[in-house]
């Protein structure tokens, strides 16, 4: 398959046309899921940029921190998040990407939250790629505030108890923000096995690639390999 | 010359393209160096000599990929055949509870199961979880409970080190069910608990109160520590997602190419294991 073909925009991203070859458009992930660690941060950009010729359609982010203390945590993510949402804006590209953050915002410091709402209004109406970011995020933590946001509608008479089933619940969960909330691709980079307490309801049929830490850090060439593996599988969804 | 050359060309392009098909589309560092030269290269259509060095470069990078999977098997073969005892004796105190993935199609196999739950009851693995989305191996759950139910001696006929000796097995068996649908069924029973009558007080639900909402259901057994995963994909499948937060998931391929070595180079890597807890 001529690589160019796979791309959104003709005239960019040259010189990752090679990077492409051997990769099949109908068969791309909707939405990727990485786990970064902190030295593969700076790859976001490049990664991004992959993900909109490629039409990917949401990249979700869970950065590992090393800190323990938590104001410096939440600072080190204003200026990730920060970073990567300005960084976004400055690509040259025709439809930028809009960018969502999951997590209990009710941890976060008021001048943290007015960016991220500011981020989010400015880039809403970007079209190309969604990026949702996770900010004090917990799997387990998503699948409560589903449950009290049904206890609230079953308080309110909205619903009944036993019209709850997988697919309300699903409704209720922090990614409902995104057209394509299950991620189909889980990449981890800093050589661990584990989903880490994330998106633990959505990732049920999601494709589990772990990278090997090595040297010289997770980049758009192991992605493109990620993605490569990801179509060379059989996948099911739990079916025949 | 340039023709004998493109002739070259081709067939190093050719076999590259095979390589490529079972092996991706390129690893390692090496890429991280090549890929910035591709453009470069690649795009100068006259220089026949660069794109050929290029390409050849590509092959090397390649065929060293090729040797490492070879190695690999071997490997496999010796740790099976007690030639290698790198990964013995295992510290079995991390691994409490082991989680196994089957696909459904591939579970009907029963005896692939057998043979698979003979290896890890030699090795000294006490409690697993077996799971499969459609329910099968819960089908054969007598079958399994009675074979592993009681203490056995060394097999003769296995070609397991003598020195493991089976050990008594406990079972959980799990499906979809267990999974999406129980944390959906488990919401209701706190609905019906806190909210449908208006004098009770209504909490804020805490983990703590979903994790006894599934207890109340059926679901009283820990989270595994260790998660294999056989079967044409890397997916849990659908494994009941709120007990596997800080599992350790590692792919083992499909059930009828189980290897023994592979298994005892798992557990043995994840003994080794530091985990933070999301920390």
């Amino acid at each position: 398959m001529d690589p160019s073909s796979l791309t959104s925009n003709k005239e960019g991203s040259q010189g990752y046309q090679a990077l492409y070859d051997g990769l099949q458009a109908d068969a791309m992930p909707k939405h990727v899921t990485l786990f970064l660690d902190g030295a593969s941060r700076g790859q976001l950009k490049d990664i991004a940029r992959i993900c909109c010729d490629l039409k990917i359609k949401v990249l979700s982010v869970f950065t590992f921190s090393s800190g323990k203390d938590y104001q410096n945590l939440l600072m080190s993510k204003h200026e990730e998040i920060h970073d990567v949402a300005t960084n976004i804006m400055k690509l040259d590209l025709e439809d930028l990407s809009r960018v969502s953050v999951i997590g209990k915002r009710t941890v976060i410091p008021d001048s943290l939250l007015e960016i991220i709402r500011d981020v989010e209004e400015t880039t809403k109406k970007n079209k190309s790629l969604q990026i949702i970011e996770a900010i004090d995020y917990t799997g387990r933590g998503d699948i409560i505030q589903a449950c009290m946001a049904l206890a609230e509608k079953v308080e309110h008479g909205l619903i009944q108890p036993d019209d709850v089933d997988e697919n309300v619940f699903q409704q209720e969960l922090e990614t409902k923000c995104s057209e394509f909330p299950n991620p189909d691709l889980m990449i981890r980079t800093d050589g661990k096995y584990s989903i880490d307490n994330f998106m633990l309801w959505q990732m049920a049929y999601a494709e589990l690639y772990f990278v090997e830490k090595d040297d010289f850090g997770f980049n758009k060439t192991k992605f493109i390999e990620a993605l490569d593996a990801y179509q060379k599988r059989s996948r099911r969804f739990g079916g025949k | 010359m340039r023709y004998n050359i493109n002739d070259l060309l081709s067939s190093i392009l050719a076999f590259e393209l095979f390589l490529r098909s079972g092996y991706g589309c390129g690893r390692g560092f090496s890429e991280d160096i090549l890929q910035d030269i591709d453009g470069k290269i690649c795009g100068q259509n006259d220089n026949i000599v660069f794109i050929l060095l290029w390409h050849v470069i590509h092959l090397i990078v390649r065929v060293i990929y090729l040797a490492q999977e070879v190695l690999r098997a071997i490997e496999s073969y010796l740790v099976t055949n007690g030639f290698v005892t790198t990964y013995q004796p295992l510290n079995l105190n991390r691994v409490k509870y082991l989680g196994i993935v089957i696909d459904s199609d591939e579970a009907r196999q029963i005896s692939e199961v057998i043979q698979l739950l003979d290896w890890l009851s030699a090795i000294g693995v006490k409690k697993v979880c077996l799971y499969d989305r459609e329910g099968v191996l819960k089908k054969s759950k007598e079958v399994l409970v009675e074979r592993f139910s009681s203490a056995k001696l060394s097999n003769e006929d296995s070609k397991i080190d003598p020195i493991f000796t089976k050990t008594q097995m406990q079972f959980e068996f799990v499906s979809i069910s267990d999974g999406k649908e129980a944390v959906a069924k488990a919401a209701n029973l706190l609905f019906n608990k806190y909210y449908l009558d208006g004098d009770t007080e209504k909490p804020f639900f805490t983990e703590a109160d979903l994790s006894n909402a599934l207890k109340t259901l059926g679901v009283v057994e820990p989270d595994p520590d260790l998660l294999f995963i056989y079967g044409p994909a890397r997916c849990h499948l659908g494994f009941p997602a709120w007990r596997i937060r800080y599992t350790e998931i590692v792919h083992m391929g499909p059930l009828k190419h189980k290897k023994y070595g592979l298994i005892l180079k798992a557990i043995h890597k994840y003994t080794k294991v530091k985990q933070n807890y999301g920390s």
